[in-house]
């Protein structure tokens, strides 16, 4: 047997070290040289030549995503910006005091204030004009008070009793009434016709608005502060969307709701009203 | 056709159809490599974060701050909100032959941004402010549709870029310029 057995072959290349050599430094020098040309044209000449306006060493900063280096526009508008849509803001602490909230807290509140009108159990005594509340989202339900609060949103009954609770009061409150139960509704689709029906599941993708259920469904995924709407009473659906299609509500942040009101139809919003009104799940 | 036998025979056809498939291969690179270079092809580099949990209260992204603005000198801004599930504004006039920057920025989730028929196409990222400068040519309506999918509205989220000639372009006193169709 000899010193290195078949199974353990000795160095790379140590039949013919000299071409092997000239081999490694050839294919380094083409590999490096490969790399270099590939940085100098993607962070030198290319965003040189396509940035008008911005010098060299800027363009090559700005190419490398260092942070500084970016040209941000002068902003005259900025200085008469309007006041936002609404002060609610979905930060950590408010992410935080929402789930920090106690609903058994928020049951003397509701018994003593909201119950009258919203129902104790969230059922409302008049749900024309007051939603009810049972399983509705304890974000939605937050962000309206909130906003009734700040006068983001206007009502006169509201305002006051808005402006008497603190933050963890309405989180408090929010989170009795998300917990209650809500009748076992679905939606009254063989009371409507079938093209709102088709508005609520799957929008319209010609005028650009989204399903209402993308944002009010069960299985939404958009903002929320989005209101799940089985349930409410269809006068009260068709105030709330005539109300922002004329933007005398305007709390919708980003004019989420006011572009999508403002281009429904009478007709559609009276249909989408009774959809939402909902039928007994049993029927 | 005789199949071919001879080894020699055979090396070489194997060796002309390696050379073609290498040639085809070499023309589609160079194709890519030059017409990027060319063009000057490459995605966006702007790194600028925003809160995104704030962009609502915030003065540059403000209501009445979006859509086309044009500077005392000249200069032409477009500001835009992507989110669940609209473009803020939904129709954006740009006029023709100018450059023009795009910023867009997102509150909720990823959206993407891209104007049918010219370069510009970015994602927007929430937590930054995406930026896209660019001189629309020709003019008329682009379509300008969401193409990161962003949730189940996704697929009717779309604006409208409409491309106004010279003559045409109107600001009103504050320097903004606006669709005048109403969505
Ligand atoms: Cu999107």
């Amino acid at each position: 047997m000899s010193e290195t057995s078949p199974l353990t072959p000795g160095p790379i290349g140590s039949d013919h070290p000299a071409s092997d050599r000239s081999w490694r430094i050839w294919t380094s020098v083409f590999i490096a040289g490969f790399v270099l040309v590939s940085l100098v044209i993607g962070f030198v000449i290319l965003p040189w030549r396509s940035e008008s306006g911005v010098d060299p060493f800027t363009a090559i900063c700005r190419a490398l995503g260092l942070p500084g280096s970016e040209k941000i526009p002068p902003d005259p508008g900025a200085a008469k910006a309007s006041a936002p849509a609404s002060n609610v803001t979905w930060t950590i602490e408010t992410n935080r005091l929402l789930s920090n909230a106690s609903a058994a807290k928020g049951t003397a509140l509701a018994k003593d204030t909201c119950g009258a009108c919203h129902g104790e159990d969230g059922k409302s005594t008049d749900p024309e004009q007051f939603p009810n509340l049972a399983g509705q989202s304890q974000a939605a339900i937050f962000k309206e008070l909130a906003d009734f609060q700040s006068g983001d949103r206007k009502s006169d009954i509201m305002a006051p009793i808005a402006q008497a609770l603190t933050r963890e009061q309405m989180a408090d409150v929010a989170a009795y009434y998300a917990a209650q139960k809500p009748d076992d509704l679905r939606a009254a689709d063989s009371a409507v016709m079938l093209k709102v029906d088709l508005l609520a599941r799957e929008g319209d993708p010609k005028r650009g608005i989204p399903s209402c259920d993308s944002c009010h469904g069960p299985s939404r995924s958009g903002p929320e502060d989005a209101p799940l709407l089985l349930g409410q009473s269809a006068p009260y659906i068709e105030k709330q969307i005539g109300n922002f299609g004329s933007q005398t509500r305007h709390n919708d942040v980003f004019e989420r709701m006011r572009t999508i009101a403002h281009q429904l139809t009478p007709e559609e919003a009276h249909a989408l009203a009774i959809y939402y009104h909902g039928m007994p799940a049993s029927n | 056709m005789a199949p071919i036998t001879n080894e020699q025979e055979l090396q070489k056809t194997e060796f002309r159809w390696a050379m073609i498939v290498t040639g085809a291969v070499t023309v589609l690179f160079a194709v890519i490599g030059i017409s990027s270079f060319v063009m000057a092809l490459h995605p966006p580099s702007h790194v600028e974060s925003i809160d995104p949990a704030t962009v609502s209260q915030s003065k540059e992204f403000a209501e009445s701050n979006l859509g086309t603005s044009v500077d005392p000198d000249g200069a032409v801004t477009v500001r835009i909100i992507a989110t669940q599930f609209a473009f803020v504004p939904r129709c954006i006039p740009v006029p023709q032959g100018k450059p023009v920057t795009i910023r867009v920025t997102s509150p909720d989730v990823i959206h993407g941004f891209l104007i049918a028929g010219t370069n510009a196409n970015t994602m927007v990222v929430p937590g930054y402010v995406a930026e896209v400068r660019t001189v629309f040519g020709t003019a008329g309506d682009h379509l300008m549709p969401c193409h990161e999918f962003c949730g189940l509205g996704h697929s009717e989220m779309w604006a409208l870029v409409r491309v106004v000639p010279q003559a045409q372009w109107q600001t009103d006193a504050d320097g903004k310029a606006r669709c005048d169709i109403s969505r």
